[in-house]
């Protein structure tokens, strides 16, 4: 309104939209690297801090690959959890009850042999997906709240049936349970499965992002709903899919996790749904859905680790890293937010 | 038809109430133990945590904002008063407390209004930051104090003269002044309502001071929501920012105030937890399970989370009914993970059965079925 007192012609009026977006888009360099790799500089200056806090011991191969091992469940859980948050349902409360749900079936069927008993976990935990994704999809849920309900639920039925008991897989060696407890431990050449698997899925999820039709619409579905229903789109089953996909990607994760832990137990995710969403945010996927990328979460995955990394060798016990954790995560959101804004957009 | 939709909605709009009452009557026949005082005064006792939560949380569901952080916030205050009583005494470390639960809605409350955080992101990151602060200051473990002589008070003692006659007082001050007419049913549950409470407190030991305490904090909140006009300002904002921003109501104001409310009761609450008990814990499960709760509980009872809606006192109902669910669970004999799951269930029945109501919704949107019935009378 300010800007537009004096009697304006279509060709001002142009200049003006014009300059407007020009605020946004045409920044100098430093900026517009900023925009395209934020995370990436992020995590590049972290490096630095890092060699500069510990000379000979953050550069080394072994702490690299620590740093990896580290937020590579927390990286699985991002990877799918970000198609939620790209289709705008902000967040997956159950991710941590996925996760020991399918640990915990994993454990049970052990019996059955190695691999059937995965993909049991496997089906199981996509299960509470499922359940997500029909109620929010198609009955339009508040996702958070259901989730939540969904998780709370979850958790209650997981202490009811196995008492609030851990669940022990079988370690004599030559069983599928000492198979199963090795998953997380074992390596191909120096690299440790589960950030082989981490990369696959990320590689796999960038595909299905951004060269799939489901991609697609789940972009569209994502900034724009009504938008993406006038369309044509299947948007209830569009929704439900980014839940499955979550559920998918918790449930891989949940086997890592109990692998590493050798035991199976209702409490084992807790935290992952609140530090996924944190890293997703952090790698410039905005809250309202439909913008970033994929590369940029795993940015925010290295990110957090690389923070962790860096507090614990500063001596920081982890109660403080989950108050900066928690801080960080409020102001990246808050940035994102002041950034759309100028763009117009309200919420992110 | 009409009649029938009528009392379906009034079903709907009073349905923590009638919960309340099934359940307690089912219970009252088949619950072994639970129909006599000790116990009932036992469930009034359990719910004064959460009734007291859910005051806060109410405002700020009107408000069409969510506080996820109540638990921890609850957790962390309660561990502050216990904590701070050895060196301050009780009245010192309870400001301190409450202050601390203050500055955490106030936190939460620009965060909201000033970044334009949506409250559901903002308070889960909040509630991260209290638990990283809590396991500071607690260890993770246990604190808990030697003196017993408050929580015992609180339980099972009596007030002092005055105080009694100063409460009696100001209820009957305040049915006398809302001058109720004795002809419809509000009035004449204006006039019975108080003067059954009186009797029950002077004759029977069925209220303990907490709950006496806990009365009076929802006295104070539904007096200030719903007979003032600063409290309608909260339906308003929440209802409609438009409309209040016209109205020339301060609509960022409110929502600070919002959460600093909630933040106050929430700390509030946890306070009088550690104070019955002497002491607190730093479980996850004692914050998880306090916001589960009180969320089920607040949507139960009717406040919505499209704002402008909402009821303290049903809210109260709703916090009473899950209390005497769970006593009955204890009654049968049935452990704590059952209540958790059947906590989780009803809240997600709950959240299920509102989104269908908006489903239906959606789906006649644009439906006018009176108009129907008259144009296919006139065809």
């Amino acid at each position: 309104m300010g800007k537009g007192v004096y009697a304006m012609s279509a060709k001002d009026n142009t200049v003006l939209v014009k300059s407007r977006f020009n605020d946004v888009d045409d920044k100098n360099g430093i900026s517009k690297l900023f925009d395209k790799a934020g995370v990436y500089v992020i995590a590049l200056l972290l490096i630095i801090l890092g060699i500069i806090v510990s000379p000979t011991k953050f550069l080394t191969p072994d702490n690299m690959l620590n740093i990896l091992r580290a937020v590579g469940m927390l990286g699985i859980t991002a990877c799918g959890l970000s198609f939620v948050i790209y289709s705008s349902q902000m967040a997956d409360m159950s991710v941590p009850s996925a996760m020991a749900f399918s640990g915990i079936i994993t454990v049970q069927f052990l019996h059955f042999g190695l691999v059937p008993a995965l993909i049991l976990g496997i089906m199981f935990g996509m299960l509470i997906g499922l359940v997500n994704g029909i109620v929010v999809g198609y009955f339009r849920a508040n996702a958070i709240l259901w989730t939540l309900a969904m998780q709370f639920g979850m958790e209650g039925i997981m202490r009811y049936v196995w008492s609030g008991n851990q669940l022990y897989p079988d370690l004599e060696p030559g069983t599928s349970g000492a198979a199963f407890v090795n998953i997380f431990r074992m390596k191909v050449g120096p690299v440790p499965l589960l950030i082989i698997v981490m990369i696959v899925l990320y590689i796999i999820a960038n595909i299905v992002m951004k060269k799939t039709k489901f991609g697609n619409q789940l972009k569209l579905v994502g900034s724009a709903y009504d938008v993406a229903k006038c369309t044509g789109i299947n948007v209830r089953r569009t929704v439900l899919y980014a839940f499955l996909i979550s559920s998918f990607t918790a449930s891989v994760a949940g086997i890592f996790i109990t692998s590493m832990n050798k035991l199976g137990v209702f409490y084992l995710g807790e935290g992952y749904d609140f530090k996924s969403v944190t890293a997703i945010v952090i790698g410039g996927m905005a809250l309202s859905g439909g913008r970033g990328n994929i590369w940029g979460v795993l940015g925010g995955v290295l990110v957090m680790g690389l923070l962790n990394n860096i507090l614990t060798f500063i001596g920081i016990p982890t109660a403080v890293q989950n108050v900066f954790v928690g801080l960080v995560f409020i102001a990246v959101v808050a940035l994102h937010t002041y950034k759309l804004r100028k763009v117009g957009k309200d919420y992110a | 038809m009409h009649k029938s939709k009528n009392i379906i909605s009034l079903i709907d709009q009073n349905r923590a109430i009638l919960l309340l009452i099934l359940l307690t009557c089912f219970s009252a026949i088949f619950a072994p133990n639970f129909a006599n005082r000790m116990n009932l005064s036992t469930i009034l006792i359990s719910g004064c945590m959460l009734a007291i939560i859910s005051v806060g949380f109410t405002l700020v569901f009107i408000l069409a904002q969510i506080d996820l952080s109540i638990g921890a916030t609850a957790q962390f205050c309660g561990m502050l008063c216990v904590g701070l009583q050895p060196e301050l005494g009780w009245t010192l470390s309870l400001i301190i407390a409450v202050l601390a639960g203050a500055l955490i809605g106030l936190f939460n409350g620009i965060v909201v209004v000033k970044f334009k955080i949506h409250s559901f992101i903002a308070t889960i990151g909040t509630m991260t930051i209290i638990r990283g602060i809590l396991h500071l200051y607690s260890d993770g473990g246990t604190k808990s104090i030697d003196n017993y002589s408050l929580g015992e008070f609180l339980e099972t003692g009596q007030f002092p003269i005055w105080f009694i006659i100063i409460v009696i007082g100001a209820i009957i001050l305040f049915v006398v002044l809302s001058r109720p007419d004795v002809k419809t049913i509000k009035g004449i549950t204006t006039i019975v309502v108080p003067a059954v409470f009186i009797i029950l407190w002077l004759t029977t030991k069925l209220f303990s001071p907490i709950v006496i305490i806990t009365f009076i904090i929802i006295s104070i909140g539904i007096f200030l929501v719903d007979h003032t006009r600063f409290g309608k300002g909260f339906y308003v904002v929440g209802g409609n920012p438009e409309t209040a921003w016209l109205a020339g109501i301060n609509k960022d104001m409110y929502i600070i105030l919002g959460f600093v409310i909630c933040g106050i009761t929430a700390s509030l609450a946890g306070s009088i937890f550690a104070m019955r008990l002497s002491s607190m814990t730093a479980r996850f499960i004692f914050a998880q399970k306090a916001l589960m709760t009180s969320l089920a509980a607040v949507i139960i009872g009717g406040t919505q989370l499209t704002g402008g809606k909402g009821n303290i006192l049903k809210s109260y109902f709703g916090v009473l009914m899950f209390q005497v669910l769970f006593n009955m669970i204890g009654c049968f004999g049935l452990g704590f993970e059952i209540q958790i799951f059947i906590n989780g269930l009803i809240l997600a029945v709950v959240v299920f059965y509102e989104a269908y109501t908006n489903y239906r919704h959606e789906l006649l949107k644009g439906q006018r079925p009176e108009l129907l019935k008259e144009a296919q009378s006139i065809r």
